[in-house]
Parts: structure tokens; C-alpha cells; sequence
């Protein structure tokens, strides 16, 4: 009797142990779980339409079969980004909250702006993905055929050459400003609201060239042309373009575009982050998609952000001089 | 077009499936667009993932039908809350509301419907038609024919403010001061930010709208929440809406082309939309009109201006995209960008190599309209009856609740929420001081084209003369042409009152009302003692928040500052302005803002507290507490009975709206301590 009571409270003892044993590695288990759990937020700081909005269109439905979670593209637009970023170093560092980075915005907007609401370290770069050249571009029905022609025209008539270029402060701006002083020659820059609204100001003549992203040659073939490219070497969706390299004028500048997360998310975070953007890069069908609609694909995990950023750093601190803030 | 691309492209419209997902997207879009806050950009980028997984010619119909019914969508709040359900629908507000407090909602959203397909329809014969010379003509305007595009729209002040140009005037330069709020066009600094980050975005328009329009008829509301919505019985004036709706639209034939003409034209040029095209033709109507003394008091042909031209807008908007792969609104560059990574390059390029595909896309337009009607008029209805039937005292609370998340939803910013409720305390004194806030939101709206043209120009008129850029704004036959139209738009209604002067004999009332609010705040001053001299008041308050502008400016850059300058400098003369006539010839009103009932001073706390308390406690207790209070004060009954009513109802409304929202929309709730 004895012994068969005891040997009942041995298997209910089993039970037990094993319920709690279950139990326990449940919530180990989802304590441990892999991120994400939930649906991430993947905030753009900018006008839908654009640049990023058009890239991270593209990557939702990629990040949704590799993360295994609902991704949602919201934007949070103002201030050129910095609405956006101010509030990023704000969020949880939970990884649930990511947000598009521009370069050289979140290194321009603390040097320039007295209140820009955040500082460039406190934006944690988990992935740069992308870039965008600046390339200098005329009407289609322009005089200028070369970079050459350009230049002649605008050391005859100083000043009267206007550039138009996205936004102040910009890539397009301080390309513009380089180009220039290269060049030896006076023009005017011209900003719009975006590279977009920059397009039918150079379609209708109101300016004389466009300075603006690689992308806008490729859309918009047939109406303007690519005088020069800003990259170190020809960029593979305007391959018979030359870059300014080649033409004698040592100017490299354009946009940076990937992912950031607030300070302190946690490294492995970071790293589900970082393979997932690589792995949609590493798509081809992707790849092919996005290359031919100019954007130039980049590589940078989360280190070599982080080392882009601080040799950057060093770049624009000694140009903000020359916009003449 | 050959006739083979032209059957081609129709077959492929006409499939069971595109059917369904147009009906979706209308159903959707009208939803979208009553709800304040939500803008067809917002719409149009949630349902692009969606049209991924169709082929290109589902997601393209898909995406207009939804275009289409959004911007129709918003004239429905506009009608029944006076609120605008999209910045295209602002002018809806003027005599949709009216009617609709007449007892004649039903017929004004019939007629809206019919304007709305009508204003579709022409949009799109435009824009088959005429699309590839049309966008090239739209290329001719360049910086400085934008400026005086705006210049334009702001003397649309000049007839909206009748009553009193100078505080009309006055309240446009006010509007011009706080749309400079954020980044400067040209030069990128901050200004005036007051030292807060989340004001660096700049004032949202949509939160504004709110607040202005929406904001004061909530507390006209709660001065007697146990009122009426409707100051006139509805019974016998549904009777034979539709047929009256038919024949606003119908009838004048001439004014519906008018209107559809000037959309199509606003909607094709880049960076204007329906938020100037409605007001526009709401002006131009009002001008050809042989009684203009009505409009602002519920005439229905302001309905079938603003609702016919803002759908033409839509099919403009269509016109630079399609023909040059320039998108001409926000919605379109959504959609360019959906062209693109569909693997399309929109712009000449696409009518060579996708013509069955743009052709099909532009004569879905025709299908979509129709459909639009017909759900159109289900909708309506039903969201007609809803408004009536709803309590005023549970309107209050239900509206004050969508104002809060439209408010919120539009950039996820809880400063949008804080501005959306004070612009609606001073909205609500601002038209007691006798300013008309459409005037301000003009200025808020068309600031920004005036300043980005004029700097851009005036860097532009490098190319003409470096010594003199400025002359470049008066040099282009297009600018001159503006000049001209300007010149006479601002000078004909001070005509037309000089004219009217010789022909009244005496004690006709030359001061022609402009919105219901304002007719009935003369009649309700008139003859009664304790008036104030609103002209001295209203000096007091330009000149205070101009000073408050002038020290905030900062050292900015040489092109930032231009425009913030001459708009104080203008703020003060127009302040000194103010003193002079409040001296000379002051327009004494009684203030009716100061008389506060207990229930609205009671809404203007929990109100406050709301809003303030946004990011601070989570999303749906606070609005449960908020809600229910309100609720339970304005319950006529007694006891546990009216309390466990009161939090059912709240309850069921946050759920909805919860869903609706968070699950649905994906907008992400403003979240805090607890949920």
C-alpha cells in the first residue's frame, strides 16, 4: 500500500517537474526568443516617393519573408530628416522602431543647426544599403554637350549659370559648391523641395543644369543628359557616362541611404538587422530592379557604417565653411 | 491611338477581378477620405504593397480608384462636421455645412456626389485628350510663375473677405508668419521653432484645418449639448435631394465645366493641388454667380464648384506623370513610385513601350467615377443618417475623438494634436474678432509656393541679369498674364461693392457675410449694449504675435530671412492699419467667445487635458476616460444607468477606432504609461 502510494506520488512528482520544466523553458525559450517577435516599424523621415520611400518599398516585402514578421513603412516627415531622427534616439532601443539614415544629413544637420533635437553618434547605423552619386545633368536639348562645353559657357558668364539641387545643405549642394571651386567658375545654386520637384525646373529651362542624383538620370533618360558622374568609378546603371574623375576634376559626393536604431539596442539586434538588409541586396531580382532605376547598391554592416560615418565626419567639417554659414 | 491598343487596353479593364479591386478601393478611399486627418497621400501609400502582388494594370486601376474616392471622401466630413476630410474639400466647408445645418445635409452630399463624378469624368477626357501638350505647357511655369501663381491665390482674400478686407488681409500675412514655421526653402535654417524639435516639421496644414473648422462647431455644440443638430427639421427636405443634386450639377452646365477645367489646369501644374484648386473654384463660382450674397449661407453651386474641381484635380495630377514622369501631387509621386518598382519607367518612354498599359489606366478613370457615384450615394446616405440620428451630446465627444487621432495620425507628431486643439480655441475668438480663417488658411497653404518661388526666382534671374535678378518676375509673358489675372481678382470685388453702392438706396447692408458663423454674430450684435471695438483688440493681438515672431528670428542665412522680414514688416504696417481704423471708423461687436456655458467650459478642460496628456498616457485609457466623461457630464439622465451607457458607448467607439486605425490603417496610436 505504502509502496504504491508513494510510487503515485513519484509519477504525479514527475508530472509536476515536467509541467514546471515545460513551463519554464516556455518562458526561457520566448525570454531568448530570436527578434523580432512582433511587427517592426520601419520609419522613413522623408516624403513618400523619394528616394528612401522607394527603396524601402522595395524591401518590405523581402524583410517580411526573412524576419517573419509584418513590417510597416510609416513616415515621419519634417525638418529635412531631422523630425525623424530626433525622435529615433528617443524610442525604445528594442529594434522594433527602425528608421531610414541619410548621409551626409545626419552629419550636416547637427553641425549646422543650433536645435537639430539629436547628435550624429546617437543615430546607430545597422545598415547602409545603398548610394546615390551625384551627376551633373542638362535638358536633353541643352548647348552643352560635354562637361567641357559646360564649363567654357560658365567661366564666360559668371554667375549667370544656375544648378538647381535638392534641398540646402545637401549632397547636391556641397557638390555644387566643390564643382565650382574645382572648376574655377561662379554659379548659382538653386534648391527645391526634393530631387523630384528639382526635374521639371531643368525639363521646362528655368535652369541652366541640374546637380542631382544618379537616379534622376536613369528615370528620366531621354529628357536630360548626364554631363558627369560624381563617383570614384563609372556607376553600372550609366555606364557610357564618364565620372568628373575622369574629366580632371577630383570630385566624389553623393548620398548614403540605410538603416539606423536608437543608441543602446542590443548588438544581436543589430546583427538580425544587418544580415537581413544584406540579404535583400544579395537578391538578385532586387538587385537588378533597383540598379536599374539608378540607385547604386552598398554593402556597409554595421562597423563599416560606423567607420563611413566617421570619415565622413571629417570630410564635411572642414566644407561647411564653404557654404558660407 | 490606334483603335487596336484602344480595345486592348478596354479589355483589360473589364475583368471580374479589377472590378472587385476598384470596388475595394472606393469603399476604402470613401472611408479614408471622411475620416479627418487621413490625406490620399496616406491612403495611396498603404495600398501599394497590396498592388505589388497584382499585375501592373490591377495595381494602376486599383490605386486611382482609391485616389479618386479619397479626395471625394473628404467632402462628406466637410458636409455633415464642417470639418475637411482632405485639404481638397476646404471650400466644401463654406456652404456644404450650411446646407447641412439647414436640414438639406442629404442633398448636399447627393450633390457633391454627382459634382465629384461629373469633375472625374471631364478630368479624364483632359487627360486622354490632352495630356502630352498639356504637361508640356505646364513646363513654361517656372519659379516665378509660381509666385505669382500663389499671389494669385491669395486675392482670392480680397472676395472671401467682404466684410473686412483689412482683418482679411491681415489674417492671410498672419497665415503667411506661421506657414514659415521649420525649414527655410533656401538657405535650410530653422526658424522659428521656439526651441521645440517637434515644431522643426513646421505646422501641419491637415492639423490646422482641424482645429480651425472642426474645433469651434464642436463647441457651438457643447454650449448646449441637449440642441439639435439640424437648426431646421429634416423630414421634408430629404424628399427629392437627389433629384435637386442632379440638377445643381446639371442645370448649370456652363459652372461644372468651369470647375472641372480649373482643376484639371491647378492639378497638372506641379506642386499645386486640390487644397488650391477647390478654393479656386469656389471664387470663380461665387464671381459668375448673379446672387454671390448667397454663397457662404448654403448654396449649393459652392458645393459643385469645390467637389467638381478637386476630382479633376486628381486626373491633372495624372497628366506631368504619365507625359514626363514628373509627379504633379504627393499621391502621384506615390504612385511613380509604385511605377518604377513595377519595372516601369514612367514619361514619354511609357506611351511607347506601355501604351495598352497607360491607356488602360487613364480610361479606368471613366469606370472608377461611375462606380464612385453609385457607392458614393449608398455611403452618403448612410453616413448622413448616422450624423442625424447620433445625439449631440454623443456627437460631441465622438468627434472630439477623431479630431484627436486625425490630428495625430497625419505625422505620428502629438505637437500636431496640441496645435490642432489651441488652433481651434483661437479660431473659435478669431471669428468673434471678426478675421475670416479661411483668409489665414490660405495664407498657410499658398505661403510656402510664394516664398519658394520668390527666392528661387530671384537666385533664377542670375541667367537674366546679375545685377538686377529681380526683373525676372516681370519680364515672362506667363508671368505677366498672372499679373494681369492677380490685379483683377484682387480689384473686382471692391468693384463690384463701388457698384453696388451706386445702385442700393440706402441701409442696405453692403457687408456681404461670408460664412454662417459670421451672419449670425451681426445679427446676434446688432443693437445689443457692451460692444467692444474689435479693431483695437484685433491690432493688440497681430502686433503681440508679431513681436513674438520678430524675437525668435535668429542670425539666419542672407535667403532665409528675406521672406520673414518683409512679412513682419507688412504685420506691423497692417497692425498700425488696425489702430488707425479703430480710431477712425471702429467696427464695435459683442464678443460672444466670452460667454462659456458650463458643458463647453467643461469640454475645454477634459479637451486640454486630452491633448496635453497625449504621449504621456496610453492611447486607449486615456481616450476611455476622456470619452466617458464627457459623456456622463452631458447625460440628461441620472445614476448608475447613465454611467454604465456612457462607458458602453465610449467603449464600443475606442474599439472601432482602434481597429479601424492600429489594425487596419496601421497607424501607429500614440502610446504612454498603460495601454
Amino acid at each position: 500500500m505504502g509502496r504504491h502510494i508513494s510510487r503515485r506520488f513519484y509519477i504525479k512528482t514527475v508530472k509536476r517537474l515536467a509541467v514546471v520544466c515545460i513551463v519554464a523553458l516556455v518562458c526561457i525559450g520566448s525570454a531568448f526568443a530570436q527578434y523580432p517577435t512582433k511587427p517592426v516599424n520601419y520609419i522613413i523621415p522623408f516624403n513618400p516617393g523619394g528616394e528612401s520611400d522607394i527603396y524601402a518599398r522595395a524591401q518590405q516585402p523581402l524583410m517580411e519573408s526573412i524576419l517573419g514578421q509584418k513590417v510597416i513603412v510609416s513616415y515621419k516627415i519634417g525638418g529635412g530628416g531631422a523630425v525623424g531622427w530626433a525622435d529615433l534616439v528617443k524610442e525604445k532601443p528594442d529594434g522594433y522602431n527602425v528608421m531610414g539614415y541619410n548621409l551626409p544629413h545626419i552629419i550636416l544637420q547637427p553641425l549646422m543647426l543650433s536645435n537639430p533635437g539629436y547628435k550624429t553618434d546617437q543615430i546607430i547605423p545597422a545598415y547602409t544599403f545603398m548610394s546615390t552619386p551625384n551627376i551633373l545633368a542638362v535638358n536633353a536639348a541643352s548647348p552643352f554637350k560635354t562637361l567641357d562645353d559646360f564649363v567654357k559657357f560658365a567661366k564666360a558668364n559668371p554667375g549667370a549659370v544656375t544648378i538647381g539641387g535638392s534641398a540646402s545643405a545637401s549632397a547636391n549642394e556641397i557638390g555644387t559648391v566643390l564643382f565650382s571651386k574645382l572648376a574655377g567658375i561662379t554659379t548659382t545654386y538653386i534648391p527645391f523641395t526634393g530631387s523630384g520637384d528639382a526635374i521639371p525646373a531643368l525639363l521646362g529651362g528655368h535652369v541652366s543644369a541640374l546637380m542631382t542624383y544618379t537616379t534622376m538620370g536613369n528615370q528620366y533618360e531621354g529628357q536630360v543628359r548626364v554631363l558627369a558622374v560624381a563617383a570614384e568609378k563609372r556607376v553600372p546603371s550609366l555606364p557610357n557616362i564618364p565620372t568628373f574623375k575622369e574629366l580632371g576634376y577630383n570630385l566624389v559626393e553623393g548620398a548614403y541611404r540605410g538603416v539606423a536604431v536608437p543608441p543602446n539596442t542590443p548588438q544581436s539586434v543589430i546583427d538580425v538587422l544587418a544580415k537581413t538588409f544584406e540579404k535583400i541586396n544579395n537578391n538578385p531580382e532586387f538587385a537588378k530592379k533597383m540598379e536599374a532605376n539608378g540607385f547604386k547598391l552598398e554593402f556597409y554592416g554595421p562597423k563599416e557604417s560606423a567607420q563611413l560615418v566617421a570619415d565622413k565626419i571629417k570630410v564635411y567639417s572642414q566644407l561647411v565653411s564653404l557654404l558660407g554659414k | 491611338m490606334t483603335m487596336d491598343i484602344f480595345l486592348q487596353s478596354i479589355a483589360s479593364i473589364f475583368t471580374f477581378q479589377n472590378f472587385i479591386y476598384m470596388m475595394i478601393a472606393i469603399v476604402l478611399g470613401i472611408m479614408a477620405g471622411a475620416l479627418p486627418g487621413f490625406t490620399a497621400t496616406m491612403a495611396v501609400a498603404l495600398m501599394v504593397p497590396f498592388t505589388f502582388t497584382m499585375s501592373p494594370v490591377s495595381g494602376l486601376i486599383t490605386i486611382g480608384a482609391l485616389y479618386c474616392a479619397t479626395i471625394f471622401g473628404g467632402s462628406f466630413s466637410a458636409i455633415l462636421l464642417n470639418t475637411p476630410g482632405t485639404p481638397s474639400s476646404i471650400g466644401t466647408t463654406f456652404d456644404g455645412y450650411p446646407m447641412a445645418k439647414k436640414g438639406r445635409g442629404m442633398e448636399a452630399i447627393y450633390t457633391a456626389t454627382v459634382g465629384s463624378g461629373v469633375g472625374g469624368v471631364m478630368g479624364t477626357f483632359g487627360l486622354i485628350l490632352f495630356a502630352v501638350p498639356l504637361a508640356k505647357a505646364a513646363l513654361k511655369f517656372g519659379p516665378p510663375e509660381f509666385f505669382w501663381v500663389a499671389i494669385f491665390g491669395l486675392t482670392i482674400i480680397s472676395s472671401i473677405s467682404e466684410e473686412s478686407l483689412l482683418k482679411g488681409i491681415t489674417a492671410g500675412f498672419l497665415g503667411i508668419l506661421v506657414s514659415m514655421i521649420g525649414n527655410a526653402p533656401v538657405g535650410g535654417d530653422m526658424r522659428f521653432d521656439f526651441g521645440l524639435v517637434s515644431l522643426q516639421g513646421g505646422v501641419e496644414i491637415v492639423s490646422v484645418l482641424i482645429g480651425f473648422f472642426c474645433i469651434p462647431e464642436i463647441f457651438r455644440m457643447a454650449m448646449d449639448p441637449s440642441s439639435t443638430y439640424t437648426d431646421a427639421g429634416t423630414g421634408s427636405m430629404e424628399k427629392g435631394s437627389l433629384k435637386r443634386a442632379f440638377n445643381h450639377v446639371f442645370g448649370h452646365p456652363l459652372a461644372a465645366l468651369r470647375a472641372s477645367i480649373i482643376g484639371l489646369i491647378v492639378g497638372i501644374l506641379p506642386g499645386a493641388g486640390g487644397n488650391i484648386a477647390n478654393l479656386i473654384a469656389y471664387n470663380e463660382a461665387k464671381r459668375a454667380s448673379k446672387h454671390p450674397e448667397t454663397f457662404g449661407t448654403g448654396e449649393p453651386q459652392g458645393v459643385v464648384a469645390t467637389e467638381t474641381s478637386n476630382n479633376a484635380v486628381v486626373e491633372g495630377a495624372m497628366v506631368p506623370l504619365l507625359a514626363l514622369g514628373i509627379p504633379g501631387s504627393p499621391p502621384a509621386a506615390i504612385i511613380y513610385g509604385a511605377l518604377l518598382l513595377q519595372g516601369l519607367s514612367p514619361g514619354p518612354q511609357l506611351f511607347v513601350h506601355n501604351a495598352s498599359l497607360v491607356y488602360a489606366f487613364m480610361l479606368s478613370f471613366f469606370v472608377s467615377n461611375i462606380l464612385m457615384v453609385l457607392v458614393g450615394f449608398l455611403a452618403g446616405k448612410g453616413m448622413y443618417k448616422a450624423v442625424i440620428k447620433v445625439p449631440v451630446r454623443v456627437l460631441v465627444p465622438s468627434i472630439l475623438f477623431l479630431t484627436v487621432i486625425g490630428s495625430y495620425a497625419i505625422r505620428n507628431n502629438p505637437m500636431d494634436v496640441i496645435i490642432m486643439f489651441l488652433s481651434g480655441i483661437v479660431g473659435y475668438i478669431l471669428e468673434d474678432l471678426g478675421f475670416n480663417v479661411g483668409a489665414f488658411v490660405l495664407g498657410l497653404i499658398l505661403g510656402p509656393i510664394a516664398e519658394r518661388g520668390f527666392v528661387q526666382g530671384f537666385l533664377m534671374g542670375n541667367m537674366v541679369s546679375i545685377k538686377s535678378p529681380w526683373i525676372i518676375f516681370f519680364t515672362r509673358p506667363l508671368s505677366i498674364l498672372l499679373i494681369v489675372m492677380s490685379v483683377l481678382s484682387a480689384a473686382w470685388p471692391l468693384f463690384r461693392a463701388a457698384m453696388k453702392k451706386k445702385s442700393a438706396k440706402g441701409g442696405v447692408a453692403e457687408a456681404l457675410a461670408f460664412s454662417e458663423s459670421a451672419t449670425a454674430k451681426a445679427e446676434g450684435g446688432a443693437g445689443k449694449p457692451k460692444k467692444v471695438n474689435t479693431d483695437y483688440i484685433s491690432a493688440i493681438v497681430v502686433l503681440g504675435i508679431s513681436a513674438l515672431f520678430y524675437f525668435e528670428m535668429g542670425k539666419w542665412s542672407k535667403y532665409a530671412i528675406l521672406a520673414p522680414k518683409s512679412i513682419l514688416i507688412i504685420l506691423l504696417l497692417l497692425g498700425i492699419g488696425l489702430l488707425i481704423k479703430g480710431k477712425v471708423k471702429p467696427e464695435r461687436v459683442k464678443l460672444t467667445f466670452t460667454h462659456v456655458t458650463r458643458s463647453l467650459g467643461f469640454l475645454l478642460v477634459v479637451g486640454l487635458l486630452w491633448v496635453f496628456l497625449l504621449d504621456k498616457i496610453g492611447f486607449v485609457v486615456r481616450s476611455m476616460v476622456a470619452f466617458s466623461a464627457i459623456l456622463i457630464a452631458y447625460h440628461p439622465g441620472k445614476g448608475v444607468r447613465k454611467v454604465l451607457e456612457s462607458l458602453l458607448i465610449s467603449g464600443i467607439m475606442i474599439f472601432i477606432m482602434y481597429m479601424i486605425f492600429d489594425r487596419l490603417l496601421n497607424v501607429t496610436l500614440p502610446t504612454g504609461i498603460l495601454i
